[in-house]
């Protein structure tokens, strides 16, 4: 509530809860608070608060279609909830470059974060984030380096320089084909989906 | 080159131990402060540490407030590469001010970041891709100039001596100030760069 009063010319409220009966209360406590103030919410009640990866992907996925609905700037508060969800929330600020604020637990004391308006992702080639998107989609079904090469019409020896880079940063894991104890499949790391995605 | 795991600690010492069985490391470094300091759970991890011919560096932090819990992660990543070795951030115990924090801190340096709860989950923090890589030379030239606020003119007098361009200059602190990052006020006509007070702390960890 500290920064739904202290953002100026605030003109709607998103806030993510759990499906705990304490949350659920205090949504309704948010509600009739942003009611007051006559400022539309909307709370989006997460089925699982303690799965990081899925929270961030649905909290990403509301961030994406706000930017393409032309709505914004955004800002997010991520003190709230459990602490998978804070941490899910910073990892979306982080990546999507959004100002995000903390709230004091006992102060309540804002606290401004001024992550870089950044596209994280950014900092991977194009050529990467292609390599990237199509193992993440590819994800039941991982590719050899040689397949992958063939299926991005890239060359063999090019595919090995940007899996070798992909590595370094973390974002791709390799794995020992079940089928061909002499081959390796590539595999997108978890979460990098968000990067991608 | 040891492998060092830098990890969060509250009072649940499983959490840590989740962490130690999965990540493998050589040397075990806790964020931590408060009353977790005093609790059972830190003896706990240290004993197993010492019988496995381990030490545990406890690096003290005030786990409510962000800007302590960030500058402590920060430091102990810094250090600790500084020194030459590889490390890791498990961001699964302590507070949640804590946990953020080293996660953020994890995401400005560039090291990998985990979370270890029933399974260990690598975070997609790019390895090696630190925030001060986003600023560009002028950007932290004027950043590094303004520890004090000071006028514009003078922000390009200074860095025209220093071989930067004036309208480089002038973009960089716009370009600073819609980052949040300085602020300009206007006082008796002269344009006064500061860095912004609600984020002086993180600027600084960026230069």
């Amino acid at each position: 509530m500290p920064s739904i009063k202290s953002t100026e010319g605030l003109e709607r409220v998103v806030f993510y809860h759990s499906a705990h009966d304490k949350s659920r209360a205090a949504r309704t406590r948010v509600m009739q608070f942003c009611s007051t103030l006559d400022v539309p919410a909307t709370p989006v009640e997460l089925s699982d608060a303690f799965n990081l990866l899925e929270i961030a992907a649905r909290i990403r996925q509301d961030v994406v279609k706000v930017r393409q609905e032309g709505l914004g700037p955004i800002r997010f508060n991520i003190a709230g909830g459990t602490r998978l969800m804070s941490s899910a929330a910073l990892l979306v600020c982080v990546l999507e470059g959004i100002p995000t604020t903390y709230v004091h637990d006992e102060t309540y004391k804002e606290i401004q974060l001024p992550l870089i308006r950044m596209n994280y992702a950014d900092r991977l080639s194009e050529r990467q984030k292609e390599i990237l998107a199509y193992l993440v989609a590819h994800r039941e079904r991982p590719p050899s380096e040689t397949a992958l090469a063939r299926a991005l019409g890239v060359h063999k020896s090019t595919m090995n320089h940007h899996v070798k880079q992909l590595l370094e940063k973390g974002v791709v894991e390799v794995a020992p084909d079940p089928s061909d104890t002499r081959a390796h499949l590539i595999r997108a790391a978890p979460g990098a989906e968000l990067l991608v995605g | 080159m040891a492998r060092v795991l830098i990890s969060t600690f509250g009072f649940d010492e499983s959490k840590v131990l989740r962490a130690l069985r999965w990540l493998p490391y050589d040397r075990l470094v806790l964020l931590a402060g408060g009353k977790s300091l005093r609790e059972p759970g830190l003896r706990k991890l240290q004993a197993a540490e010492r019988a496995g011919g381990c030490t545990v560096e406890v690096v003290r932090v005030d786990p409510f407030d962000f800007t302590s819990c960030f500058y402590g992660a920060l430091g102990a990543i810094e250090r600790t590469r500084k020194a030459g070795h590889d490390v890791r951030v498990n961001v699964s115990g302590g507070t949640k001010v804590l946990a953020d924090a080293a996660l953020l801190a994890s995401f400005q340096a560039g090291v990998e970041a985990w979370h270890c709860e029933d399974r260990p989950l690598r975070l997609p923090v790019l390895k090696g891709v630190t925030f001060p890589d986003y600023l560009r030379p002028v950007h932290k030239a004027v950043l590094a100039s303004v520890e004090k606020p000071l006028p514009a003119t003078r922000i390009v007098e200074r860095l025209s001596a220093d071989g930067y361009r004036e309208s480089s200059v002038q973009s960089a602190i716009t370009w600073l100030r819609g980052e949040d990052l300085v602020t300009v006020e206007i006082q008796g006509g002269i344009a006064i760069v500061s860095r912004d007070p609600r984020t002086a702390w993180f600027a600084r960890a960026l230069l």
